[in-house]
């Protein structure tokens, strides 16, 4: 783990420990990958310094954040929140939509932890 | 509900969360239609903390104007009247979900992500129905789930305790409430929004977000809400402490008058805002399918 100023950090750094505001609002998690976008949104939160895992810290062996989940995992979990929904057609046609929006969002994550 | 119940859990509540004077002047100055831009920008300026936050929330990549903006005059001029306020009310709703001390921190901040996500589908939906008021449509969804807010930080006990019935048994938050407090957050809310002088409709709809069909003249309203909060559970938006999700109620929907194809396009809509709402104001924690633990 190493300290850097904010100005040094650089995008698909992994930060080493959260990150909060002034208010003790997690801004970015531990573990997240920056950003030109979050590091932009620190800077407008006032943030100095970051921890930055060095490179030997995140060996080629770390568990991505999802554990291994894929698509149908999602899916799974998903039916499981809504319960059974019978016949009920204006909520089975917001699951079909949120399961793909969310299976999306999940995609584009592995993308940018990936680099 | 028991109304003594609800007295007797407020008596508790000596010191409810206040809302900054500045927000009720504000809020005075855009309902009188007299006001102008100079009467806005006067009471702002009054504000030290609202003014910095505010121009360095105009002046952030969100709204990416090419030229610095100096002035809360100018602000207000490119904004508009609604927006800024707005921009005030979330900025100091924030802090009250930010709060100071440690505890149930996790549970605030995805109670915020909850109440945002749920103020953008508000307004998602009611831009999609050209509902007049669309900016009070936000502020309902913001403040919806408030009473929770007063649970974390003033009825800690027994929020631990509803906590852990909402765990344990799987159900909703609403009938943990009723077991542990004998109401719920909607009534404490509602409470709360009396006592910070909000314009109709908020405090009903916060009352009825649940029940829209008990809303009176409000139901479309309140059944906005209830959708909008619907919505961001199904999308996982924070979360509002349990993981059902419950089924729209019937009479809700017909009052809305939205059709089941309408519902890909708003959905889409409100992941999209969301998403650049939520990285200007507080990053995105990122996909999270656990929404307690
Ligand atoms: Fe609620
Ligand atoms: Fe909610």
């Amino acid at each position: 783990m190493r300290r850097l100023s904010l100005v040094e950090a650089q995008p698909d750094m992994i930060l080493a420990s959260d990150i909060v505001n002034d208010q003790q609002m997690l801004l970015l998690k531990k573990g997240a990958a920056l950003n030109d976008k979050n590091i932009k949104m620190l800077k407008s939160w006032g943030v100095a310094v970051v921890e930055i895992e060095s490179e030997s810290d995140s060996a080629s062996d770390t568990v991505p954040s999802d554990g291994g989940m894929d698509g149908d995992d999602i899916a799974k979990r998903i039916e499981e929140r809504f319960g059974p929904l019978g016949d009920d057609e204006v909520m089975r046609e917001i699951r079909r939509v949120a399961t793909d929006i969310i299976v999306n969002r999940f995609h584009q994550q592995d993308a940018v932890n990936a680099g | 509900m028991q109304v003594k119940r609800l007295n007797a859990i407020i008596g508790r509540v000596e010191d409810l969360p206040t809302l900054p004077r500045t927000v009720f002047r504000i809020t005075e100055i855009i309902n009188n239609p007299k006001s102008s831009a100079r009467d806005l920008a006067g009471v702002i300026n009054d504000d030290q903390v609202l003014t910095a936050r505010l121009l360095r929330l105009v002046n952030s990549s969100f709204y990416g104007f090419p030229q610095r903006i100096a002035t809360v005059n100018f602000a207000i001029v490119l904004l508009g009247f609604d927006a800024i306020r707005n921009l005030l009310l979330t900025t100091s709703v924030f802090d009250l979900f930010a709060g100071s001390d440690r505890d149930l921190h996790i549970e605030r901040e995805k109670l915020w992500d909850h109440s945002l996500g749920c103020a953008v589908a508000a307004k998602v939906i009611g831009k999609y129905l050209r509902h007049e008021k669309i900016e009070e449509l936000f502020v309902c969804g913001l403040l919806h789930d408030i009473g929770k807010i007063v649970e974390m930080v003033y009825l800690k006990k027994d929020y631990t305790q509803i906590r852990a019935l909402v765990h344990d048994r799987n159900e909703f938050i609403v009938r943990a409430e009723e077991d542990i407090l004998g109401c719920t957050h909607a009534h404490i809310g509602h409470l709360l929004a009396e006592r910070w002088n909000l314009p109709a409709p908020v405090p009903q709809v916060v009352l009825h977000h649940h029940t829209p069909e008990a809303a009176g003249e409000f139901i479309r309203q309140a059944a906005t809400i209830h959708l909008a909060d619907i919505f961001c559970r199904a999308l996982d938006i924070g979360s509002g402490g349990d993981r059902r999700i419950p089924a729209i109620k019937t009479s809700a929907w017909s009052a809305l008058g939205l059709q089941v194809g309408d519902l890909d396009t708003l959905l889409r809509q409100i992941e999209g805002e969301y998403q650049d709402i939520s990285s200007f104001i507080q990053a995105s924690t990122g996909p999270s399918l656990e929404p307690n633990a």
